[in-house]
């Protein structure tokens, strides 16, 4: 267990240095010297050479990956061209909105998608099952942002029941910040809930087949322990594996529900960064984003030899 | 008499509700007396499993009970109400399956798994549940009982877990056990073990056991009563001795008489010693490195094959044995070179193969081919049959398409496959008819050394029976040499001119096949002969069980038998010439 | 029974879609760029069945110009995605070693970006173009074709009529075309399928955040993203291209699941 776990660890070291040479990459390819971009519309070419030089552009790529590196290493991510703030600082408040709102999301999708994936697998083909397959073919063809715009209409335009813009941290007004949380997250659960709901159930369709599921059956026990003693865990360990890996279009989906919801998150914050040629911005957010998803995806792979003790690698 | 335990009459089971699909099992009757061992003999589709799965109620989705009655201690199963049929499941009645990787949980210790049925069906407590999971667990011969229990299925050896799965359902004490092939996946040493322990407690118990198999040796051995099933019609049933004996319909006598056994003419010429060998191995080494966990530790070393020698005949059958892990795939293999080897040499026609150019050694593939274990693997299902024999003509030089087709189409009909079937798929084969395609793109190329890794091993009795006869024609008209891989005591016996046994990478006997199956000299051959049931007799006067009772013969002097076998894995062996031809491990001293 | 039906509908929808997309290159009810302020903001009617937008352009006009947009750029897409991806995935599974370990950390270093992510910065970097998307957007697929291609390419090395194929002294090359390719066609055009939703979807997304093809083109995301501003005085804006994403989104998943069921008939996935 140990080993496996060394192991593991071991593996994100180069994926890491690759994720950071990307990112590090992509900005240099940007048409246009970083330092005038800096400097802005200002013509002098004293300023740029000392902007060159600060910067560091002057030396040789790979000394400047490395220099970039040790200080991302030691949380530099530099200042913010737009603001002046600190990039970690900025993005880390910012992050706290994102996570929110796919953590809640999530969750809640599994609590509703784990189950229905479960029964529909074992009613395979019944009349519920259908009914269940189609409400899933439907969420999984609606997009979430056009999910949120409709909420919107719905909720907030319409009824007028819920606020539709911007965002109160539940630290400061728990139940205000609640009600701001509610349709981001209800906007980003149609899609999820669907698309976990679908690998549920043909997950669980595979081990129903396998011999074990008829020997547990064959012991006498009811169907209700075959099921969830017998079936989950070995039903659930593929759809974590699956989790981790989608955790991307998930944060994806959130930066998109960020626009439409004006919320201050970590997807909205790269968008802007984008649009104002903020590069360090840019740089940054990449590059925690990928740390999230490399990060994630190792807890997921820890945590697999709970549901298959077989994983020993 | 006392009434029976399970009472099958005129079952019939079908897929789906339509009368006009053919029933998969077509009014069956049966019967076990308490206590009684009554084998259930049949070929592949022949519904044996079927009907095991109707009377625990578990008949996979959409197969039916279109009729007929089971009655168990008297009472009607067939129309017994979920709930109630439950409480029989695992209690009274207990089911085996064959694969004892597939059938343990893989998610769930085996402490969890053995006390789940017993929670369900007794009132015990917690910790007499566990003292009589130790205690069963002791019974089927298990180490470390107690340890046991919180470990995972697969930390266990497959005769292990089948070990388990008998625990844990005989802990229940059932009135029945349904053992659906429960040792088919073993090997023969391990078979023979399971067996015994489970035999030796159901009669404890009381129990009586439908064994499911196609084994006929088996059902000699074990069982008092038999039933034999062909396409869901029981065509024979009876006691054992008086079945074998006298069998009355004819595909009872056709799998009797399809049984291996050894050729009554004696042994050919073929493999004369005084002609060069075709094939001469020589000390022939294979190591695979197993991917150490962590990148600074040392790669784990396996040696599959450890220094090996030997030669094969021209014409001649050279068998190779040994159970899984012995090395035997990978031997045959490397002399292929599908496999590296990793040390000594091998010699074709007195010539090394390693100094051979890449035109030298395709050439000298095309003389030497494989035929594979799975005829559902081995062919490529999105190719047609004339395009897979082709593959085997593409590199032979100057040959037109028009000529080319005819040769496959030679081919085929000298397998006995009709050569219009070119155009088909192989999921259109039947698994005998794969196998003789198989077999066909082997042989189109004319190759001198054809290696027949567990060639008829997936095959059921008759059309095993069927294959071997192709092999041994296909040899006699075009005169090649096989290197015939198996587990399978029985077919060596019929087929083998000489026999190499191998145990964990190593020759320990190497022996004409007469000599070896007369007077095998090393434990372990002697070990795996005795294992084996085998049926004498034949078709005139019936047949009866045949028990070996091989003792190890005393060693030559100044030797001690193998102590490598006896477990000191660094003791010095060699092979010891102990008749003319007749080689044998043993260790000095 | 009801799959099939499923398969049915997909097909139904899809080629109403493109049948409509098509349509529109021979012309449509009004000019989808031309501006006519006294238009503007008009409610679906006779004259405009989708009513106007907020420069009075007619909707309907222009989501049907948008769709051959989204539908080319999501086809040219999945052609880039499948032909990078199944080149590197087939090179790497079947050459292994060093080529393979070095080949799969930069593909496990690519997944690390959430496509739609990774898109967007390229699309930072190449300034917003209609083939700048298609780049990003195949990019961004292509890890999954390459994982999905090495998978097969390693699981049909291992089989027995590769070995026989060697066997017979085919060369390795020769054995991976005629064994290994084959066996990659029914999934390549299965997830060929799933890649062109996504595409679609991510398209839209793009777009609507600004970063897709630039205006003035018509765009369903972009469309959504103008709807947004009117949501009290127009909700319908906000309805249709949302709903034109849908249909064809559904078409798609309805489509691809039928072609799984057919293609692979032993997973009964719905």
């Amino acid at each position: 267990m140990l080993n496996y776990a060394v192991r593991r660890l071991l593996m994100t070291i180069p994926t890491f240095l690759i994720v950071a040479a990307m990112v590090f990459t992509l900005i240099r390819l940007v048409p246009g010297d970083p330092a005038a971009v800096m400097v802005g519309d200002l013509d002098d070419p004293t300023v740029l050479a000392e902007v060159r030089e600060q910067l560091g552009l002057d030396e040789p790529l790979p000394l400047q990956f490395g220099m970039w590196l040790q200080g991302v290493l030691q949380g530099e991510l530099g200042t913010s061209l737009m603001t002046g703030e600190d990039v970690l600082d900025a993005m880390l408040r910012r992050f706290g909105v994102t996570g929110q709102i796919v953590a809640i999301s999530i969750f809640l999708a599994m609590l509703v998608a784990v189950p229905v994936g479960l029964l529909a697998a074992w009613k395979q083909n019944g009349r519920a099952d259908l009914a269940t397959m189609t409400l899933v073919i439907l969420g999984v063809s609606v997009p979430s942002f056009w999910v949120g715009i409709l909420l919107i209409l719905v909720f907030g335009v319409e009824l007028g029941w819920l606020p539709t813009i911007g965002y109160v941290s539940i630290g400061d007004d728990f139940g205000q910040g609640i009600r701001y949380l509610i349709l981001p997250v209800a906007a980003l659960l149609l899609t999820e809930m669907a698309s976990l709901a679908r690998m549920m159930r043909s997950s669980t369709i595979e081990v129903l087949r396998l011999e074990y599921i008829t020997h547990a059956r064959a012991k006498g026990l009811p169907e209700r322990t075959v099921l969830w003693r017998h079936a989950l865990p070995n039903a659930f360990a593929p759809v974590l594996t699956v989790l981790g890996l989608m955790l991307g279009s998930l944060l994806g989906g959130a930066v998109v529900i960020e626009t439409v919801f004006t919320l201050p998150g970590l997807g909205r914050f790269l968008v802007d960064g984008i649009y104002a040629r903020d590069y360090p911005v840019v740089q940054g957010t990449l590059l925690l984003v990928a740390g999230i998803y490399v990060i994630t995806n190792l807890v997921v792979d820890l945590l697999y030899p709970i549901f298959d003790p077989r994983v020993r690698l | 008499m006392a009434p029976p335990v399970l009472g099958v009459r005129d079952l019939t089971i079908r897929f789906g509700t339509h009368a006009g699909t053919p029933p998969v099992v077509d009014r069956a009757s049966l019967e076990l007396a308490p206590g009684e061992i009554h084998g259930l003999v049949g070929e592949s589709g022949s519904g044996k499993t079927m009907i095991a799965r109707a009377v625990l109620g578990l008949l996979p989705p959409g197969a039916q009970i279109a009729g007929g009655s089971i009655a168990f201690r008297g009472r009607e199963l067939t129309a017994m109400p979920a709930a109630e049929m439950r409480r029989l499941r695992g209690g009274e009645i207990g089911m085996i399956f064959q694969e004892p990787m597939m059938s343990l949980n893989p998610a769930l210790t085996i402490g969890v798994q053995m006390a789940e049925a017993m929670r369900l069906h007794t009132p015990a407590t917690r910790a007499a549940i566990r003292a009589q999971s130790i205690a069963m667990l002791e019974r089927v011969q298990m180490p470390d009982p107690a340890g046991c229990l919180a470990r995972y299925p697969h930390e266990f050896s497959g005769g292990m877990r089948q070990r388990i799965m008998l625990a844990s359902v005989l802990m229940l004490r059932p009135k029945l056990l349904l053992a659906d092939e429960p040792t088919t996946a073993l090997d023969v040493l391990i078979q023979k073990e399971v067996l015994e322990i489970m035999l030796e407690i159901v009669r404890d118990l009381g129990t009586a056991v439908l064994l499911i198999t196609h084994d006929l040796g088996l059902v000699a051995r074990y069982c008092q009563a038999v039933t034999v099933l062909r396409r869901g019609v029981v065509v024979e049933r009876g006691p054992v001795a008086e079945r074998l004996a006298r069998p009355q319909h004819p595909y009872t006598r056709e799998l009797l008489a399809a049984l291996p056994r050894r050729p009554e003419t004696p042994g050919t010429t073929a493999g004369d010693v005084r002609t060069p060998p075709l094939v001469e191995v020589r000390d022939l080494e294979v190591t695979f490195a197993k991917k150490a966990m962590l990148p600074w530790r040392r790669a784990h070393v396996v040696r599959a094959v450890d220094g090996v020698s030997f030669t094969i005949r021209p014409r001649e059958t050279l068998a190779v044995v040994g159970e899984s892990g012995s090395g035997k795939t990978t031997l045959g293999r490397a002399i292929l070179r599908l496999v590296e080897k990793s040390g000594g040499r091998l010699l074709v026609d007195g010539r090394d193969t390693d100094g051979l150019g890449n035109a030298a050694l395709r050439e000298l593939r095309r003389e030497m081919q494989i035929v594979f274990q799975d005829p559902y693997s081995s062919l490529d299902p999105r190719q047609r049959i004339g395009r897979i024999v082709g593959e085997g003509l593409r590199l032979v030089p100057g040959l037109s398409a028009t000529e080319r087709k005819a040769r496959v189409a030679r081919i085929l009909a000298e397998v006995g496959i009709e050569p219009d079937w070119s155009r088909r798929f192989p999921h259109e084969l039947s698994g005998g008819q794969r196998q003789r395609i198989g077999i066909a793109r082997a042989i189109v190329s004319r190759p001198r050394l054809v290696v027949a890794d567990e060639a008829v091993s997936a095959l059921d009795l008759t059309v095993q029976a069927q294959v071997l006869e192709l092999l041994k024609r296909l040899q006699a008209r075009f005169e090649f040499s096989y290197l015939f891989i198996t587990h399978d005591l029985g077919v060596v016996e019929q087929i083998a001119d000489r026999v190499i046994v191998m145990y964990r990478g190593r020759i320990v006997e190497m022996a004409p096949a007469d000599g070896l199956f007369d007077r095998p000299h090393h434990p372990y051959t002697c070990e795996l002969l005795n294992a084996v049931p085998e049926l004498a007799g034949n078709a005139e006067h019936g047949y009866r069980l045949a028990q070996r009772e091989h003792l190890v013969p005393p060693p030559p002097a100044g030797m001690r038998v193998d102590q490598r076998y006896a477990g000191r894995g660094d003791a010095p062996v060699s092979l010891i010439e102990v008749t003319p031809g007749h080689v044998a491990a043993y260790s000095p001293g | 029974m009801l799959r099939r039906a499923n398969g049915a509908i997909g097909v139904a929808l899809l080629t109403l879609v493109a049948v409509t997309a098509l349509a529109g290159i021979i012309g449509t009810p009004y000019d989808p760029l031309v501006l006519s302020f006294e238009d503007r903001l008009e409610a679906p009617s006779a004259e405009h069945w989708l009513g106007t937008d907020q420069f009075g352009r007619d909707t309907f006009s222009r989501l049907v110009t948008a769709a051959r947009t989204s539908l080319a750029v999501s086809f040219a897409t999945v052609l880039l995605a499948l032909s990078a991806g199944t080149l590197i995935g087939a090179v790497s599974g079947y050459l292994g070693g060093w080529t393979d370990r070095i080949a799969m950390t930069v593909i496990d270093a690519l997944m690390a970006f959430p496509g739609l992510l990774l898109a967007l910065a390229i699309m930072a970097v190449v300034g917003p173009h209609r083939y700048g998307v298609v780049v990003a957007l195949g990019l961004a697929y292509t890890p999954n074709v390459v994982r999905i291609v090495r998978g097969i390419v390693l699981s049909v090395r291992e089989k027995e009529y590769v070995e026989a194929s060697r066997a017979l002294g085919n060369s390795e090359l020769y054995t991976a075309l005629t064994h290994a390719v084959p066996a990659c066609i029914s999934a390549l055009t299965v997830i060929g399928t799933s890649i062109f939703g996504s595409a679609l979807l991510s398209e839209s997304a793009l777009s609507f955040l600004g970063l897709g093809v630039p205006p003035p083109a018509p765009t369903w995301g972009g469309l959504l993203a103008d709807a947004t501003m009117y949501m009290d005085a127009a909700p319908w804006l906000s309805i249709f291209p949302g709903l034109a994403i849908s249909l064809t989104l559904l078409g798609i998943n309805l489509f691809g699941d039928a072609l799984r069921d057919y293609l692979d008939p032993r997973m009964n996935r719905l």
